[in-house]
Parts: structure tokens; C-alpha cells; sequence
């Protein structure tokens, strides 16, 4: 095999427009570039000059999947600025909130987007052709995140909820014995989705990679937390820029970014491999009655984190709802200039937020980094590890078509990354 | 239950099928209107319940900006019109639900032709009028019990 080329010009089934050029020469990876070129969508420069009440409101149109994600960094973010703390209320409910939004996008990625992978079904209408129970199970989880979403949010796409200081409004205790007894009917679905992705033949493309995620001190994390590494770092979020840099590659809208220097993996996996012992006894349970062992080092195991985590969140909102009261919570805000910090787990992995703000409570500048954006440098060495070890001596279609499953695998979100695939293979 | 839904997003052009729900609401004040961004399969959320829907989005094709095209609910399915960039789009979601056995008996698209610059707002007047007039004969039809377009 001399040189060959492969392209990939429009990535199915991922959030946004990319792109694959991959190029073989002598069976050797010659050049592997993961392109993004959906336009930059410049939200950091739009929040300057902005009253702080409007930001939320601002983050939460960078993704119609992870509006929550945004919100919540931000709201942290602004927070710490103005030198608030949430009241306890206000944390368990934003756990909640962002529970919402993890089942949302994790009942997509599994059942819409990566399943058709693992079921030899070219589309979606195939899928819910020959495997109805599945695709109604995704559509009823789905849905049950949207309704969490909307419990707080007034709405599940791009809700106006939350605001510094909690939520706007109160939802009742009614709503919320009707919530929960919702949760209670599906955590049957949620327990089934770990037992049915365990069944599923996954590939297994097993190789060393570093993972980050946020770690709490007693729970599983999704509004606080450390910022830990498989190497051993532990920093508080303040920190992020210190050992993580951000830089521009020529063929991308999305900036890269290393710990280090090093590529690195956010998101289920390595929020799972850095946290399984938060994990609730009943999960460990299951998953050891299931033989299930974390750490992995099997990125196609980021199927089974995810659908380990639309557990957890299902049990998590149970567990916030079960006790809930309604409060008020009218907190005064007054705006402090200065620098803010928000780290928090959007459902693809950490989301770094930092604000520096006037006195007046206007935005003076903006920093937002996706995990997308994280995950791109960590996507091309995942690439040329697993394509070798799949063989480069393997058909056009079939290094196409597992080069786009690999992608897949990591649920890009590209139209956030810009602020994602076509392949083209040269070989 | 009938609705009328404008899809879009903030986005330019885009926004276009939002534009013209907000215009056509005070004429079918009986239809449920409503504006939904970028929903992929929250869609079948939406339609659960409805007997007719209408939907109004923006569309590629090779006419000029401004020109509409009024489609049944197969036409939809086989449609290559639909410029959606994210993981699935309008006609995928009606694809599932046809197999799920999740759609309306009803369902209708006008798709407004854009392009990437602002022309097509010049015939938002048009547009509206033309849309109007192709709805409520559309709507007619979907009462006519024995018409089923899926």
C-alpha cells in the first residue's frame, strides 16, 4: 500500500459539522486531522459589556443539549465573584437540574447516535424498525430528562430558570410528588439500559490515555469539585490555566487543549474511572453483581459509563425529590468586581467558565472552554492508536466507518466546540 | 388538537419559521402556535396528542430566497431539502416516528427557502400571505377524515 487517502467530509450522527482527513502512506499514518469548521460563534466576545442577569440567559444558547451545563458553570462562575454562597436548597436542586440534562444527553448519544453502531443498523428509522423496545426506551428516558429540565426551568430547551442566587421560581410539592413518581416508574429503564449496553459486543480499542474530571469529596461530581487527573494532579478550578493551555490549530474552529502538553480525555469515561468509588452502593452492587470493573482503559467502555451515569442520575434525582420543600430563596445579590470561576460536568465532560467582572456588574471579559474543545486533541490520538490497531491495511469503507464510530464514541458537541466531522483519507 | 410549529434557531436566516408563526398566530387563534429551537427528537414530545400539525421551517433548495414548498408527511420522509447541521434532523425525527408509530394523522410542512445572506426577509410579507392562504385550505383537508398523508 502506498499512499492513500481518505476523507470524511460530513460526520453523521454528531452534533454539529466536522470533518476527517486522514492520510496513509507506506501503511503508515501519514497525516490524521480532525477538523471543525462549523464558523466560530464568538459567544465569549457577545457576553462583553453585558449586564451579569443577562449571561445565563446568553451561555445557555451555545448548546440546545447543554444549556444546563453553561447555565451552571456560569451561575458558580459569578457567584464566586460576588462572594455568595448557594444555600443548601439551591445546590441540591441545581444537582437536580443538571441530572435533567445528563439524562437528556445520554439517552440520545446511547440509543440514537452510538447505537446504531453497536446494531448493525445503517440509520435511524432502521434502528426503530428492528429494535422498537430500544428506541421508545431512549425516547421515555429522553423524555423524563426534558421533564426535569423543565421542573426548573419553565422549559427543557434553553431554560430560563436559574438565575445568581437559585432559581426564579419555586416549583410546588405537588409538582414535584409528580416528578418523582415519574423517576420511580422508570428506574426499571435505567437499570436495564446498564444491563443491555453490558450485553452489547463493544470493540475493545484498549490503550493508556489521561482522564480529567472534577472530584468531589463525598459525592459523584457535578457542580464542584477538584480538578483531578489519572496522573496524580489535584487543583482547585482556580488553577485550570495554569496546567491546562488552549491553542489554535490551523485546520480547526475549535481550539485545542493539553494538560500539560499531553492530550486528555473528559467526559462518562473519565469522570467513572476517577470516580467510581463516589458511586452509590446500589450501582456498585449492580455492576459488580455484572462483573463491571472501573478504571478502563477502553474508550468504547465510554457507552457503559454513560449509561451507568443515566442510573446514578435517576437514583440522584430520587433521592433530591424525596425530601423536597419547597423555599424561597430570594437572595440579594450584590455585584463585586473581580475574577469568577465555574468548573462543572456537562454530560461530555468538564466545563471551564471564567468571568472577570466590573463593579457595575458588567462583564469586562469572558473565558469559556468546552469539553469538546478538551476532548479534540485526545480524539486524534485516540484515532491514530486504534485505526493501527484495527489494521491500516483494512478497506476504505471500513477505516471510514470505524473512524467514524471512534468519533462517535466520544459524542462530540461541535457547534459548542466552536465557539465538528468530514473525513478525507490521503493514502 | 392542531398546531402550527415554527422551527428554528436565533441564528440569521434561520430564525425565518419563527418569524412567521409569530405573524400567522393572531390568524388561527384555535391552533396551538408555538416556536421550537432546534428540537430534534424532542419534536415527538411536542406531538403527542395532536391530531394535524403544520410545520414551518427553513429550508435549502434551488429555488431563489423566499420561495416556499408545501409538503405531505411522505414527502417529508423522502426530502433531501432539510439544511440541518446537527446529529438528526426534521426528517429523520419524522422517519422514527413513522416507525414508532409516534406521528399525527396529519402532517404537513411549507419549507421557506433560504440562503446564507438576509434576501429571504425582503418576502417575509409574501411568504406569510402565501403560507396563510396554503393553511387554511391544508387544515381543511386534515378534517376530511378519510385523508390521511401518512
Amino acid at each position: 500500500m502506498a499512499n492513500v487517502s481518505i476523507d470524511i467530509p460530513i460526520l453523521a450522527r454528531v452534533e454539529g459539522e466536522g470533518a476527517l482527513a486522514l492520510s496513509l502512506d507506506n501503511g503508515q499514518i501519514k497525516s490524521l486531522q480532525l477538523k471543525i469548521y462549523e464558523p466560530p460563534r464568538l459567544f465569549e466576545k457577545f457576553l462583553e459589556g453585558r449586564d451579569y442577569r443577562e449571561v445565563l440567559d446568553i451561555v445557555a444558547r451555545i448548546c440546545g443539549i447543554c444549556p444546563v451545563a453553561y447555565q451552571m458553570s456560569a451561575v458558580h462562575a459569578l457567584e464566586q465573584c460576588f462572594q455568595m454562597t448557594p444555600l443548601p436548597w439551591v445546590r441540591e436542586m441545581r444537582r437536580l437540574f443538571y441530572c435533567g440534562e445528563w439524562l437528556e444527553s445520554h439517552n440520545m448519544h446511547i440509543h440514537f447516535l452510538a447505537a446504531p453502531d453497536f446494531l448493525g443498523c445503517k440509520t435511524l428509522p432502521e434502528l426503530a424498525k428492528k429494535h422498537p423496545d430500544v428506541a421508545r426506551r431512549g425516547l421515555r428516558l429522553q423524555a423524563l430528562g426534558n421533564e426535569i429540565i423543565k421542573f426548573l426551568g419553565a422549559r427543557s430547551v434553553h431554560p430560563v430558570g436559574a438565575c445568581v442566587g437559585g432559581f426564579f421560581k419555586t416549583p410546588s410539592r405537588s409538582e414535584a410528588t409528580q416528578l418523582l413518581m415519574r423517576l420511580k416508574e422508570h428506574l426499571e429503564d435505567a437499570e436495564n439500559l446498564v444491563y443491555w449496553v453490558n450485553a452489547l459486543s463493544l470493540p475493545n480499542n484498549s490503550h493508556e490515555f489521561i482522564t480529567v474530571a472534577l472530584k468531589a469529596s463525598r459525592e459523584y461530581p457535578l457542580n464542584e469539585g477538584a480538578i483531578v487527573s489519572s496522573q496524580g494532579l489535584e487543583i482547585p478550578i482556580e488553577e485550570f490555566e495554569y496546567y491546562f493551555k488552549e491553542f489554535q490549530v490551523p485546520y480547526s474552529n475549535a481550539l485545542h487543549c493539553t494538560l500539560q502538553g499531553k492530550p486528555y480525555l473528559v467526559g462518562p469515561l473519565a469522570r467513572l474511572n476517577l470516580n467510581y468509588d463516589r458511586l452509590p452502593s446500589v450501582i456498585l452492587k449492580l455492576l459488580e453483581k455484572l462483573n463491571i470493573k472501573f478504571p478502563s482503559d477502553n474508550m468504547f467502555d465510554s457507552m457503559l459509563a454513560r449509561a451507568i451515569e443515566v442510573y446514578y442520575c435517576l437514583l440522584e434525582s430520587i433521592r433530591v425529590l424525596e425530601h423536597y420543600q419547597p423555599e424561597s430563596v430570594e437572595m440579594e445579590v450584590s455585584p463585586v468586581s473581580g475574577v469568577g470561576f465555574g468548573c462543572t460536568e456537562a454530560p461530555r465532560g468538564l466545563l471551564w467558565h471564567r468571568y472577570e467582572i466590573a463593579a457595575d456588574g458588567s462583564i469586562k471579559s469572558a473565558k469559556i472552554v468546552p469539553p469538546t474543545s478538551q476532548n479534540q486533541a485526545r480524539i486524534e490520538e485516540d484515532l491514530r492508536v486504534s485505526l493501527t490497531q484495527y489494521g491500516l491495511n483494512r478497506s476504505h469503507e471500513s477505516l471510514k466507518n470505524y473512524s467514524e464510530m471512534l468519533i462517535r464514541n466520544y459524542d462530540p458537541c461541535i457547534s459548542c466546540s466552536t465557539h465538528f466531522l468530514n473525513l478525507t483519507i490521503n493514502g | 388538537m392542531v398546531k402550527l410549529i415554527g422551527l428554528g434557531s436565533p441564528f440569521g436566516a434561520d430564525r425565518i419559521g419563527w418569524k412567521v408563526i409569530e405573524r400567522l398566530k393572531p390568524s388561527f387563534p384555535e391552533e396551538s402556535c408555538m416556536r421550537l429551537d432546534r428540537p430534534g427528537l424532542r419534536l415527538l414530545e411536542e406531538l403527542t396528542g395532536v391530531e394535524c400539525v403544520g410545520i414551518i421551517d427553513a429550508v435549502k433548495s434551488s429555488h431563489p430566497p423566499g420561495a416556499v414548498h408545501f409538503l405531505n408527511g411522505k414527502e417529508i420522509e423522502a426530502s433531501t431539502l432539510f439544511y440541518s447541521s446537527h446529529g438528526i434532523g426534521l426528517a429523520q425525527t419524522l422517519q422514527l416516528g413513522l416507525a414508532l408509530n409516534l406521528l399525527p394523522k396529519h402532517v404537513w410542512l411549507a419549507g421557506i427557502t433560504i440562503d446564507d445572506g438576509g434576501e429571504v426577509w425582503t418576502h417575509l410579507d409574501k411568504i406569510v400571505e402565501v403560507i396563510k392562504k396554503w393553511w387554511i385550505t391544508t387544515r381543511l383537508c386534515a378534517s376530511n377524515p378519510p385523508y390521511k398523508n401518512f
